[in-house]
């Protein structure tokens, strides 16, 4: 992304927002040669355009998997766990927004499932394959 | 500041630069109310008035929220100011917000967040604000490109 500001970003910063960069792009490609390798099934193409899509596939998997991986890493070091401690902390003081704060956990859990999901997904991708 | 096509957001950095302790934020304060008097709605004008009140010895959290909710609301439209500047201005009050309150930098972020910024104004956000500033975007963004790969 451009720096159009006039303040340094820190090196953990743009490490989070490159990897966050690579692994869309590499989730755009894995779209399109999702689309292409179903085109090239139903056309019946030749088995050498099919195994040359399938290496570019398993390349850009493995790396997504590491920036994701980075991504996680960074923003569960310096935030995730507390999103979670700041909402436990908020549940036990203000017993009167139970309602509220309970959508708030719930949400959190959420999110912490979606995330731990990736990072499993993360790491069984950049297995030697 | 007043004039400029993005309200003023480009001289953001270098105005709350100046602010080294809570007696310069309060005198700030000050001047941004007076020049509220003639601006009621300059977008801005009342992100620094809560922004400064945030940092002030005497600080009134729910003025600042209120003023934060008007920034996020009616004076954004009225001044045209574009989204991309609207996360540029919020990231700069977190980064700022955050060294001394980081509950208060996080019900700035909740805010924000609850008004749906894309993608794009997220990173933008987290690019001004730096990531230890934050706490819901980074996960935002990343929850949207999970969902994707899952789609």
């Amino acid at each position: 992304m451009e720096d159009t500001t006039n303040q340094a970003i820190d090196e953990q910063t743009q490490g989070f927002l490159d990897a966050e960069e690579m692994a869309r792009k590499l989730a755009d490609k894995l779209s399109k040669l999702d689309e292409a390798t179903s085109r090239h099934e139903s056309a019946a193409n030749s088995l050498s355009e099919n195994a040359e899509a399938t290496r570019d596939l398993v390349v850009s998997v493995r790396d997504l998997g590491v920036k994701a991986a980075e991504a996680l890493e960074v923003v569960a070091s310096v935030g995730g766990p507390g999103v979670i401690e700041h909402i436990r902390s908020l549940e036990s003081d203000l017993g009167s927004r139970l309602d509220l704060l309970k959508g708030r956990v719930h949400l959190a859990i959420g999110l912490a499932g979606i995330a731990a999901a990736l990072a499993l997904a993360a790491m069984i991708m950049v297995l030697p394959k | 500041m007043l004039s400029a096509d993005d309200a003023g957001v480009g001289d953001l950095p270098e105005i709350l630069q100046e602010i080294v302790s809570p007696d310069d934020a309060a005198k700030l304060r000050g001047e941004v109310a007076r020049l509220l008097g003639t601006y009621a709605d300059h977008p801005v004008l009342l992100l620094l008035r809560a922004i400064t009140e945030l940092l002030s010895r005497d600080c009134d959290s729910e003025r600042a929220i209120d003023d934060l909710d008007a920034f996020l609301g009616p004076s954004r439209m009225q001044y045209g100011l574009d989204d991309d500047s609207v996360a540029m201005a919020l990231g700069e009050a977190i980064r700022v917000v955050h060294r001394k309150n980081q509950d208060l930098s996080f019900r700035i972020e909740q805010k924000y967040t609850k008004h749906n910024p894309s993608n794009n104004e997220l990173r933008r956000f987290i690019q001004v604000a730096g990531i230890k500033a934050t706490r819901i975007a980074p996960w935002s963004l990343l929850v949207s490109t999970a969902s994707r790969l899952v789609d």
